[in-house]
Parts: C-alpha cells; structure tokens; sequence
C-alpha cells in the first residue's frame, strides 16, 4: 500500500484532510472505563471499519463523536473544528450522521415522513428530495406505509437513507449488515460504496461480521475493552498478533 | 427564636404524617413506574373512612386509622384488579391519564356521597405546654404512629422475603422478572401497600385537620413535593422530604400567611424537577 | 385486509370521496353560519361552546398529541389568555379584538416562558410539574402582588364587550382557524418533527432535530390558541376569576375530547368535542349532582376500552384512510 507523503509520522493527514478526528478521549461510567485515551481519524471519502468484541466500547465511541455521551477527557474534531460540546442535532446539522444498532425509525410515521423530520424547514424541494432518496433506496412503493410495517431490512434502508436527507457527509453506521437478508446485505453494501465514490461520502461502521469488514473497508480500527489495539489496512489488522489473540483466544 | 423552634417542631409532626402518604406514592413509583395520580383521593378516603368510623360507630380515632388502612388498601387492590395492571409497562400516557381519570370520579364521588362540607374529628387529649406555646397531644400521638408505620415497613423491607423481593423489583423490574420473582403479585402488593400508607397518613390528617372532598388535589401537590425532594422512588427520601417540606410549609406560613405557604409544594417540585431531578438525597433515577 | 387492498381504498376515497367531502363541508359551514337566524338562543349558547371545546381541544392536541409531552396544566394558558384579554379590555379600554387576539399573545408569551424551562423536563416529571403549576396559579393570582392586575379572589364581573352574535362568529372564526393551522402543521415537516419527538426523542436530536426549539414551538402555538379561544370564552360567560380561570374542569375537558376523538389525529378534538358538548349538555340536564363523577369513569373507561380514541379506530379499521389529513 501506498503511502502517501503528506501523513506525520503516527499517519495522521496533514493538512486537515481528516475529516473527522477523535483525539484521547476516555469516557467512564462509574468505575467502568468504556473508552481509555482513544485516539482514531476518519478520512474523508474511504470506508473505515470499526471492530471489537463486545463491550469493547465501539458503540461507546459512536455516541461520544454524536454527542450523545460527552467525553470526559479528550476531544473530537470535524473538518478542524471541535465538536465535543455540541449537542447531537448540532452535531447531525455539521454533517455527521449515524445508524443505530437497534434501529431507531419512528414506527408510527409512514417512511415518507420518516424523511420529512429530517428535512430542514427552509428547504423547498423536500419532497421532492425525499421521493430521491426512496428510490435510492427502493422503498417508493412503501412510501405511504407506516415504517413499523417495513422489513428489518427496509427499515435499515430506511435508516440509512434518513441521514442522507440532511445531507451528512460523514455516516456512522451500527452493524448495518446484522440481522438482514444476504440479498439486502449485498444491497446495502453497494449503495455504501456507490455513495463513497460517487458522492464522496465517508463512511465509519461497527461491524462484527468479518467478510464485509475485510472486503469492503479501506481501514480498519479494532477496539478491546476501550482502548484501541490494532489500526490500519484489513489485511495488516487481520495479522495484527493482538487482534488474532482476541478474536480467537490464542 | 423560640417561633421559629416551634415552627421547626411543628413541621416535623406535621412532615412526617404526609412523609407516609409520600412513601406510598413513591413505592408504587419505585415498583411500577408510574405515577398514581389517584394518591391524593387514597389520602382523602382514608381520611374519610377514618372519619366516619368514629362519627357513626364512636370509634377511637387511633383505631380507626387503622381501620381506613386496611379499606384504602383493598380499595387500591382492586382497582390495580380491575384497571391499573392493564396500563403498567405501557405507554406511559395511558397510566397517566387513567389514574387521572380514577381521581376525578373518586374526588366527585366523594362530593357527591359526602358533601362539601367541612368536617372533622373531635379527639380531645388535650395539649402540653411548650417554649411558652402549646402543642397538642394529637399530633404528638400522629408522629409518634407514623413513626412505628414507616419503622414497621423500612424493617419489612429490609429483612422479610417478600420485602426483598419488592426492593429488587424496584431496582431493576427486568431482572427481578427473570430471576422467579412473580412480577404481577410485587405490583399488586406494591399498589395495595401505596394504599395502605395513604390510608394511615389519610386517618392522621383527619385527626389533625379539617377534611373535605377536595382535599385530595391538595394533598397529591404535597406528596409529589416531597416525593421531587426525596427522588422519585426512594422511600426514605420521601419521608425526610415529608419531614423538609412540614417545616418550610410550618415556618413560611409563619412568616409570610398561609396563602404563600400554600404555593411552596408546588414551586419546590417545580425547582428540584428543574435544578435536582435526582432528589435532595436521591439517586439518578431513569423515568420512561 | 392487506396492504395493497389499503392502498386501493385510500386511492379510491381520494377520487370518489372528496368532492363528497367538499360538498358536506359547506353545507356544514353554511348552515353553522345561517345558525343563529334559524334556532333558538340557547342551542346557539351551546354551538358556541362547541366551537370554543374545539378550539381548546385542537390547541391541547397540537402539544400533546403531536409531540407527546402530556400538559396537565393547559388551564394555565386558558387562564393567562382570559385574565389578559380581560385586563386589556376592562382596565385598558383596549378595543374588543385587539383585547381577545393580545389574550392569545399573552398565553403564548406565558407557554414561551414556562416552556422555556418545564420542558426540560421529560415525561412523568413534566406531566407533574405542570399539574404543579395549574394548582400554583390560582394562588399565585390572588397573591397581593398581582391583585392590581388580576383584582384577587374578586375577578372581573362584566367582561362582555359585544353581542353575543359577534361572541357566535369570533368562536367559529376562532375553531376553524386553530384546526387549519393544526393541518399544517401536522401535514409539514414542522409537523413530521413534532411527531418524531414524540417517537423517540434521543433519536430525533440524532437526526438533526432541534428537539428543545420545536417543543416550545409547539408549545407556544398550543398556547396561543388556548389563551385566544380562553379570551371569547370569559367574554361570553361575563366573570373571570382565579378558580373559574384556572379550574380543574376546563383542564380535564380537552383531555377527555382529545382522548374521545383519538390523540394526535386532526379530526379525532374536533369529533371528541362535538360528542362532549352534546353529552355535557345532556348531562347537566339529566343528572348534574354526579356528573363530574362520570366524566371521571368516562375518562377511565376510554382508555380501557377505546385508548386511540374514535378516529383512530376507523382507520385501524380501515373505514377511514390512514392519512395525516384525517
């Protein structure tokens, strides 16, 4: 792999091309310390995998760079800014968008207006953009349905599509490949790279299963008990001694 | 000085009768998760079964208090039979409104059944003298009962099975669920428990006070000020907040008439709501 | 019934239904306009009342019904909008509208900042803080500091500035205008905001929803037209005082319609209202010692039996198509 020369030496972009940046951050509950001095950066454009065993804190991290917890130490930064302080919507109107493990549409609304609540009130064409991003995700037919009736895997569609109605440029997905079909899998993971090279969206994602994080990741980031024990390219993470030791006991 | 030591001595009787009618809201709280809007008309009925019990069958108050106990507790029993189990665990607006609903018929009822009228019981034993003041013997007999209740109940809960079990129902209803305990039987305990303490705390008031239909609504803003004070589900800090709220209701209608007094319950929620969701002691509990 | 069967049906009442739909409408409208020349003062007296329990009912629905926060104090508004409209018009001279329309400013000012602070809380703790703050007011109003504004316990006796012809059209004018602005809001993404809320607000904030900003907006619209309908309401019954403004009855009257008719539907305050006016009617006549007591088992027996409420039942049933404009 190449690397190229505008990176210092622990390969960090120069420059700001990180779009986002988690610098130390700790976040404790209790005496539980879910995350211990994590630092990681997100290129902007490329598909970063975030793995771990369970209650390594992935989705910890998740909701410390959504603003859903606060960091108790360190900070997080988008396109150079700290954001650390903002409150989720801030958060979600900079840019960042994210999925839920379990998912989070609202049940009761029908998918169109499952999309309206993230429009911006100013905008005019709403609908209209709506209506796009329906058929990005083939639920029109389903648009007057209640999200509640959908398919698991329509509704992570649903989801997924949601953020892009407020024009995030940085998605972080929960296990967006669990608990659906293989059809959809393969759906879902064609959309996620159509809108990567596309439209130049970045996407970060928690995953367990290890095909697609080993296919479809340009880097991946692996977590155990809330510090960060390996980083960088699929295949050198799949080597690393303390990844292979916690994945498989040895 | 010496008002203001009466004042304090006054508001701890005075607290720790409404710290009983707190304990029972904030029990059924801890237990089911909802909040038993129909509180205040347990305390009223209690109050007016203890009332009629000595009026019509010239029983002894004290006696009597017990008596409205057990009533208010099968009141509330059935109830949680016929209507409230339906709600709990719900959509939290449902439980909300139904207890909302059971108050007004029971408030109405009772205004209907008993009249407006204001009433009360006549127990004479007299009063002691006090810093130059009196105190009357009934509302020392009043604490010194809800003392031996909240004593009775906080020793149940810590040493019996059963009240093991509703304090693990109350820490956590999922586990509690899986690990055998019979969810259904701790909340219609709980509930009819809630009942019982309102009962008692309903037939002291009527010792105390003059009691009329409506009394109810104002005894419900007593109780949730003190349960806002002790944090939603905590018993012994509904009775200390039982015991916080007497005094400053005792010292500020000393100082400033009993019209203002009568909006610190409802501005002291509002403030611990707002500045100390957990309660003065409480800790963080997670509502909905 | 399944899906495609629904979608047929709602398809079918779009083309077949609506011109049906506009037809009924105006003669509804028409009829509820040439009203007072053709039945007797006293129906006229309880239309009226009607158009007011819309009002206060839709107003009640667009906070609680849209965003799910239950407000156990909407009396509070009812009464800041009464007082205020009273005020003007008695002490101030203000003329009549202006008076009922800076009412309703008023009441939103007052649901601006209370809301400003109560809906930070959440669920059980803001339904309890603002049954606080509707057992507070009227203390509060007879507190010697504002009985120059509000005259304490005494109130204001002759409030009535015009006919009640006039009283009859401002009510009408005043419940159409609270159940259009209900339709848009519901039918905009405002709308589909507020009810995201009320689905999940941790994952509305996610999704870039200015959780708090919306709430007091919903809150303020809420109160605008309670304190305006509130306004009219105290001019025709001529008295305003602390238990008549902020009584507990008027509190619980939009919760029983709304619940009736189905929560956070449009039609559903509109129909809960219309039932209610009948049945209060009906009620005071028949037996007033215990009506109060059935109110209370009519609101337990709802939400045992019919929690969603009327509308929501015909379309679960699929007599009526589930769309946002019903």
């Amino acid at each position: 792999m190449m690397i190229s020369v505008d990176r210092d030496e622990e390969g960090r972009l120069k420059d700001g091309k990180n779009v986002l940046e988690v610098q130390n951050v700790t976040k404790e509950f209790g005496s539980l310390v879910a995350l211990n001095n994590v630092s990681i950066w997100i290129e902007e454009g490329k598909i970063t995998g975030l793995i771990g065993p369970n209650g390594a804190g992935k989705t910890t991290l998740f909701n410390v760079i959504t603003g859903q917890f606060r960091a108790d130490k360190g900070k997080v930064f988008f396109r150079g800014k700290d954001i650390t302080k903002l409150k989720p919507y801030q958060i979600a109107r900079r840019g960042i968008g994210r999925t839920w493990q379990v998912i989070r549409i609202f049940p009761n609304m029908t998918v169109l207006e499952n999309l309206m609540t993230a429009a911006n009130l100013r905008e005019r064409n709403a609908g209209e953009k709506a209506l796009e991003l329906l058929e990005l995700a083939g639920l029109v037919a389903e648009k007057d349905s209640y999200a509640g009736e959908l398919s698991t895997g329509q509704q992570k569609f649903l989801e997924l599509v949601r953020i892009l109605m407020f024009d995030a440029d940085v998605m972080l997905l929960d296990e967006v490949a669990a608990g659906i079909n293989p059809t959809e899998q393969l759906a879902a993971l064609e959309l996620i790279h159509n809108l990567c090279d596309q439209k130049g969206k970045t996407f970060f994602i928690v995953e367990h299963d290890m095909d697609v994080i080993m296919g479809h990741c340009d880097k991946v980031i692996c977590l155990n008990f809330g510090e960060k024990i390996a980083e960088g390219t699929p295949k050198e993470v799949q080597n690393n001694e303390k990844v292979i030791r916690v994945y498989f006991g040895a | 000085m010496e008002l203001l030591i009466i004042a304090l001595v006054e508001g701890i009787l005075l607290g720790s009768v409404y710290g009983l009618g707190a304990m029972g809201l904030s029990l059924i709280f801890g237990i089911m998760r909802i909040i038993n809007l129909v509180h205040g008309e347990f305390l009223m009925l209690g109050a007016f079964t203890c009332f009629w019990l000595w009026f019509l069958l010239g029983m002894n108050p004290i006696g009597a208090t017990f008596v409205a106990m057990l009533v208010i507790a099968a009141l509330a029993a059935f109830l949680y039979k016929v209507a409230i189990f339906r709600v709990v665990g719900k959509f939290p607006l449902l439980s909300r409104v139904l207890t909302f609903g059971l108050a007004i018929f029971l408030w109405n009822f009772s205004e209907f059944a008993f009249g407006s009228t204001f009433r009360s019981v006549n127990y004479p034993t007299g009063s002691i003298g006090f810093l130059g003041s009196y105190l009357s013997v009934n509302k020392i007999i009043c604490f010194v009962v809800a003392l031996i209740i909240a004593g009775v109940l906080f020793a149940s809960l810590k040493w019996t099975r059963i009240g093991k079990a509703l304090r693990a129902a109350s820490q956590n209803p999922r586990v509690a669920l899986i690990s055998g305990i019979n969810i259904h039987r701790i909340r219609l305990l709980s509930y009819a428990m809630g009942g019982a303490l309102a009962g008692i705390a309903g037939g002291l008031i009527a010792i105390q006070w003059a009691i009329y239909p409506s009394i109810g609504q104002i005894l419900i803003l007593k109780c949730f000020a003190m349960v806002a004070l002790g944090g939603l589900g905590s018993l012994p800090g509904a009775l200390l907040g039982g015991v916080f709220l007497g005094i400053a209701e005792s010292v500020g209608t000393m100082y400033w008439g009993a019209t203002i007094a009568g909006v610190i319950a409802p501005l002291t929620v509002i403030a611990v709501f707002i500045f100390r969701p957990q309660g003065l002691w409480g800790v963080v509990e997670r509502v909905d | 019934m399944n899906k495609s069967d629904k979608l047929r049906l709602a398809e079918k009442f779009k083309t077949d239904k609506r011109l049906w739909l506009y037809a009924i409408a105006v003669i509804v409208v028409a009829l509820l306009i040439a009203l007072p020349r053709i039945v007797s003062p006293y129906l006229c007296s309880v239309v009226f009342l009607m158009f007011i329990y819309i009002a206060y009912a839709e107003a009640w629905n667009i906070m609680t019904g849209f965003t799910g926060y239950i407000n156990f104090g909407f009396s509070v508004f009812a009464g800041i909008g009464g007082y205020a409209s009273a005020i003007l018009i008695i002490d101030h001279g203000i003329w009549w509208p202006v008076g009922w329309l800076l009412g309703g400013v008023f009441a939103s000012i007052g649901a601006l900042i209370l809301g400003s602070f109560m809906l930070r809380l959440r669920g059980s703790y803001f339904a309890i803080g603002m049954l606080c703050l509707l057992l507070a007011a009227p203390v509060l109003a007879t507190t010697e500091y504002l009985i120059p504004l509000t005259h304490g316990g005494y109130g204001f006796q002759f409030v009535q500035p015009v006919s009640d012809l006039t009283m009859y059209y401002s009510a009408f004018f005043i419940s159409a205008a609270t159940v259009f602005v209900a339709y848009k809001i519901i039918t905009s993404s405002f709308g589909a905001k507020l009810l995201a809320i009320r689905e999940d607000e941790e994952g509305a904030g996610s999704i870039g929803i200015n959780t708090t900003k919306e709430k007091i907006s919903a809150f303020a619209i809420s109160g605008f037209f309670a304190g305006l309908a509130a306004s009219v309401f105290f001019a025709f019954q001529n008295y305003i005082d602390p238990s008549s403004a902020f009584s507990a009855w008027y509190n619980s009257l939009p919760i029983i319609m709304v619940l009736l008719g189905g929560i956070g539907t449009l039609w559903g305050p509109v129909v809960g209202a219309v039932i209610m006016t009948f049945v209060e009617e009906f009620f005071w006549s028949v037996l007033p010692e215990t009506y109060f007591m059935a109110c209370g088992a009519v609101i337990v027996l709802l939400v045992l039996l019919l929690p969603g409420g009327i509308i929501t039942w015909f379309k679960s049933r699929g007599i009526l198509p589930r769309t946002r404009a019903i």
